[in-house]
């Protein structure tokens, strides 16, 4: 349950949201995502209200903020490319369009050309597939949900300052984080959630 | 441009649908070529028959006997005043030189016609309507009898009681046996879709994530659906094929001993098409209706 938890995350800020389990960092995102709807307060995302909004164009604000969850979800029966290329197909893109997006998403995240399979990929670069998948359709807005709690630490800290990188190219990244001590890069903001209120 | 791209997609998707499980989808293919087959043999076998049916003579018939002093002139008009009933769609006059012509033809007796005093009335077969209710039919012969000049009356009541049980009961089984396979085709794309999505459950999982929509989801199991009960229908006009082909002899065999033809045939090949168009439409249908049920309970 959230209660007084008012915050703005601009494009080219780079906010962690972080908490104890239950504080309500996913609920956070799930408003966001318009997967929930608030009994009181707003949600605005890229000038839309997502609770408000009809299945058809809820769908396409989905489409246009990238999700980043905390196990990747690679289909196993797809090759990597494949994968990265669904959103930018569920968007009604051609899949030679679609296809030259993936590649190019999976090079800025350094993942090769993802023709491999994604059970032959370390966990890493399986997150950091995921991270191309998010980011396929060029969207707006990043949502990350504590990407870093299944990797060692090398692969953690390659992964959030892929999330830097990204932010400072103008996106809106809004991360959540179990632990106050996750490494944040220097233009990161880090709010606090303790039972359903942002305390610092 | 983009619907086309979607669609596309959806295609490759109902491969990879169908390549997961070949074995289910094999299955319900066969399950929904059983449930057509009893229907479309039975349209098949009531297509080719129905010039035989025509012939039958389903109106029941009261044959009016008159007295032998009756003129040809009273005859034609009784007939023309019977003809004006309501509730009567013909009525014939066999003349009594007729009638004996034809029994002694059919008994071989040539002696009958040339006898100088023929015992045989002249006769008014009044048919009624197909639809006329047993009861009716008694209250007519009841009334037919008492017309001036008829000596007697008969009608076959019983037979056209039985007639029609017959003919109701065929009815009823028919619908019965529709039914029966409209279910059982609902059931087997119900079941072949539920399936698939226990077994796409992370695709399904995936799609909502990077935000597809409903029709983006759906648009694979509906196609797998489709194709379920299209290719159910060619197998089941296949068989009814075979099965009319084996057939077709014996029963035209079986017809010629009554002095009957029938001609056992397929349904023709425009219609099966449109069947098979209208199958696959029907399991697109079911099938979509199904993934979003499904998907609106998870």
């Amino acid at each position: 349950m959230l209660n007084e938890a008012s915050f703005t995350v601009a494009r080219g800020q780079f906010v962690a949201l972080s908490g104890p389990n239950g504080a309500g960092k996913s609920t956070v995102l799930r408003l966001i995502t318009g997967w929930l709807a608030p009994d009181e307060g707003r949600v605005t995302v890229a000038g839309e209200q997502p609770a408000r909004l009809p299945d058809a164009a809820l769908s396409a604000l989905r489409r246009a903020i990238g999700i980043l969850p905390q196990e990747p979800h690679l289909l196993a029966d797809r090759s990597v490319l494949e994968n990265v290329m669904l959103p930018a197909l569920a968007d009604g893109l051609s899949r030679k369009a679609a296809a030259e997006l993936a590649r190019s998403a999976l090079q800025r995240v350094g993942v090769g050309d993802g023709e491999a399979m994604p059970a032959r990929l370390s966990a890493g670069a399986r997150q950091r597939a995921a991270l191309a998948r998010a980011i396929v359709n060029r969207p707006a807005v990043l949502l990350v949900d504590e990407p870093t709690a299944l990797l060692d630490a090398a692969a953690a800290a390659d992964l959030l300052h892929l999330l830097a990188q990204f932010a400072q190219a103008g996106l809106a990244v809004l991360m959540t984080s179990h632990g106050e001590r996750t490494p944040l890069a220097a233009n990161a903001r880090r709010l606090r959630i303790a039972e359903g209120r942002i305390v610092g | 441009m983009k619907a086309l791209a979607v669609r596309a997609h959806a295609l490759r998707e109902t491969a990879r649908l169908l390549r997961r499980r070949p074995g289910s989808f094999l299955l319900a293919v066969l399950l929904g070529a059983a449930a057509f087959t009893v229907p479309l043999t039975g349209a098949s076998i009531a297509r080719s028959s129905a010039t035989l049916v025509q012939q039958l003579p389903l109106g029941p018939e009261i044959n009016l006997f008159l007295a032998a002093s009756t003129s040809t002139t009273e005859i034609r008009q009784l007939q023309s005043q019977l003809a004006g009933r309501p509730g009567v769609a013909q009525v014939e006059w066999i003349a009594r030189d007729a009638a004996l012509k034809a029994l002694a033809e059919r008994t071989g007796s040539s002696g009958l016609a040339g006898q100088g005093a023929n015992p045989l009335p002249d006769v008014l077969v009044v048919t009624l309507s197909p639809q006329a209710e047993p009861t009716e039919i008694e209250a007519a012969l009841a009334e037919l009898r008492r017309l001036p000049r008829v000596d007697s009356a008969a009608a076959d009541v019983r037979w056209h009681r039985q007639l029609r049980g017959v003919l109701r009961a065929t009815a009823v089984a028919g619908t019965l046996v529709g039914g029966l396979a409209a279910a059982l085709l609902v059931l087997v794309v119900l079941a072949s879709v539920q399936l698939q999505l226990t077994t796409s459950a992370e695709y399904v999982r995936v799609l909502r994530l990077v935000g597809a929509d409903t029709r983006f989801v759906v648009r694979p199991f509906a196609y797998t659906g489709a194709l379920t009960l299209g290719l159910g229908m060619v197998v089941a006009a296949g068989l009814t094929w075979a099965g009319l082909t084996v057939a077709a002899p014996p029963a035209a065999e079986l017809a010629r001993t009554y002095g009957a033809e029938l001609d056992l045939r397929p349904l023709p090949p425009h219609w099966q098409a449109a069947l098979v168009a209208g199958a696959a439409l029907l399991g697109g249908l079911v099938a979509a209706l199904g993934t979003r049920w499904a998907l609106r309970r998870s």
